[in-house]
């Protein structure tokens, strides 16, 4: 899977489904944490889009802020469960 | 009175006893003062596993079965709105108790272990040749006593006597937020049951609001809601009107538990703020637990810390006054233990308020484990857990701070980046670095004199670290927002206007 692939896929789910619809100004490096569009219900429904998109799942010790700092972290952590799972 | 011991303790808590009995047990003349009467109430009911390391060690655990207290199997935290929770067992027997009755027990042991226990209070220290030699204490009967001790023990809790005393450091705000605790006693509160029988209960609600509830008897529960000073304000502004919002609005599963419940104590109040005092050790003088350092009291470190530092304070005590020559590396060495600890302790309180989304996935992971020793008191190691590490990079690293040219600059945006769990209180903070000239603005959620006082005592250490010159710090209030300059060029350090 391509990174752009990855990274508009996640764009568009925390453009719509998070900030449901506010997210226009959002990229690649927007920082998710310091301007707190990642909260605890974010969270659990942001893992949950990636096992059913990507059909990965994130490990427990992966959920850690510096893999969740801007969609350019989570794809990167994305893509190295993809390459665990052995079909990148 | 003899006018002379070994060792002046200064405070009858678990910190000054533990130390007594251990120094008294030792052969050393030990004097323990305390100014209240005991027993005597006091908030801190649960203990973590070091604490109960310390009371298998002595010998105590008949006394904890002989008193009833409650065993603690562990610590249940119900997220916002109990839509989640996560459980910590605690890794060694450990208690909840009634401080009244455990303060009072560790001071008989410490009594009948040989040391001298007065009621009274100490006004002052004596010094002789740059040593603190002494203290004067005045007891009941208006009695001035001038009292000398090879080693003076500050354990006098939040008073910090040695700090108040100018021997010690001044007292440092360690984190931005002040917050207000309401507590009481209640029964008819739906009880734990099974494997989390007695377990403590935190509930959270939102960044600095939570609330505990902590079994300390059969059918008593002590609970207690903690929020920053400007929501008390917000909510009601007295303690019962306070308490009535927490049991109802707070989490609704803490309000389920106590549709039945009934007060049985009065109301208390603290205010309590995370601080710090350095240099807490010097020549003749040392300070243990809260007289020196004092955090967040979400994980119930406090009595469980004071007596791990009792313990390494004994041991110094105990070589420093077989070889005085090596006084000052033995109290040197007791410090950087401290230190070690009590920051670990910071660092986890930190990074569960600053980062929610990520605690409970850090308990059930890899660093699961490290946060169950962590939890259980156990921080004072050596060298850092692999979790002590991964939440120290997440407190002070952000790609938010690369943004910024390294240098002065940055390393300010670091002290902000690092001191603020980004609370509703302060919704942005942006800044401005242009060679070696650097501007802070804060934008403030509220008109509030508390938030403003918060921000003021930051202003000050920021200062006092980096120096005044070049640096502009500026805050605005809501009703300010129309005179706030541009901001297109500014860097944003957070900024949760709109969310």
């Amino acid at each position: 899977m391509q990174d752009d692939e990855i990274s508009s896929a996640l764009t568009g789910f925390i453009s719509e489904k998070i900030l449901e619809g506010e997210g226009a100004d959002l990229d690649d490096d927007t920082p998710l944490l310091e301007w707190g569009v990642i909260d605890s219900i974010a969270m659990v429904s942001l893992l949950s889009f990636i096992q059913s998109r990507f059909a990965v799942r994130i490990p427990d010790g992966e959920v850690v802020p510096r893999n969740f700092h801007s969609i350019a972290a989570i794809g990167q952590l994305v893509k190295r469960a993809l390459l665990e799972r052995g079909d990148a | 009175m003899p006018d002379h011991y070994d060792v002046i303790i200064v405070g009858a808590g678990p910190a000054g006893t533990a130390t007594a009995m251990i120094l008294a047990e030792r052969g050393l003349s030990t004097l323990v003062i305390d100014r209240e009467q005991f027993p005597r109430y006091h908030v801190g009911e649960s203990l973590t596993g070091t604490a109960g390391d310390f009371i298998a060690r002595y010998g105590l655990a008949d006394d904890m079965a002989r008193l009833d207290f409650p065993r603690k199997p562990g610590v249940k935290v119900v997220g916002r709105g109990a839509r989640s929770e996560f459980y910590v067992p605690v890794l060694r027997p450990t208690w909840q108790v009634r401080r009244a009755e455990f303060d009072d027990l560790l001071l008989q042991r410490a009594i009948a272990a040989g040391a001298e226990h007065r009621l009274g209070s100490v006004r002052s220290v004596l010094r002789e040749d740059g040593r603190v030699s002494g203290v004067v204490l005045s007891t009941e009967d208006d009695q001035r006593h001038e009292l000398r001790a090879s080693i003076v023990v500050d354990a006098s809790g939040q008073g910090a006597f040695l700090s108040r005393q100018g021997v010690a450091g001044p007292r440092r705000v360690e984190a931005f937020n002040r917050q207000i605790a309401l507590y009481s006693q209640f029964e008819g509160v739906e009880p734990d049951v099974d494997e989390y029988e007695n377990a403590t209960v935190i509930f959270y609600r939102d960044t600095y609001h939570w609330a505990w509830l902590i079994p300390v008897g059969p059918g008593t529960v002590s609970i207690g809601v903690v929020l920053p000073i400007t929501t008390f304000k917000l909510r009601g502004d007295s303690p019962d009107a306070v308490m009535k919002w927490g049991l109802e609005e707070l989490n609704p599963e803490l309000t389920r538990r106590c549709e039945g419940a009934t007060q049985t104590e009065p109301m208390r109040i603290t205010r309590n703020y995370s601080y710090r005092i350095e240099p807490f050790v010097g020549p003749g003088w040392l300070c243990i637990g809260d007289s020196h350092r004092f955090t967040d009291p979400i994980f119930s470190f406090g009595v469980s810390f004071a007596l791990t530092e009792a313990q390494a304070a004994a041991e110094a005590i105990v070589e420093a006054l077989e070889e005085p020559a090596r006084e000052e590396a033995l109290l040197e060495s007791y410090a950087e233990y401290c230190t070690r600890g009590q920051d670990r302790a910071a660092q986890l309180v930190r990074y569960f308020w600053k980062f929610p989304a990520f605690f409970a996935y850090m308990t059930r992971g890899e660093y699961g484990d490290d946060i169950l020793h962590l939890l259980a008191g156990d921080c004072f190691s050596e060298e850092p857990l692999p979790a002590s590490v991964e939440m120290k990079k997440s407190i002070e690293e952000s790609p938010v701070l690369e943004r910024i040219p390294a240098g002065r600059g940055r390393e300010i945006a670091r002290r902000v980046y690092q001191r603020f769990d980004f609370f509703q209180g302060v919704d942005a903070a942006l800044m401005n670095v242009i060679a070696d000239k650097a501007t802070v603005l804060f934008i403030l959620s509220e008109s509030d004199i508390d938030l403003y006082d918060s921000l003021h005592d930051f202003e000050e250490q920021i200062i006092a670290d980096f120096g005044r010159e070049d640096l502009a710090i500026f805050c605005f209030t809501p009703d300010l927002t129309s005179t706030i300059p541009p901001l297109d060029h500014m860097l944003k350090i957070f900024d949760r206007r709109g969310r």
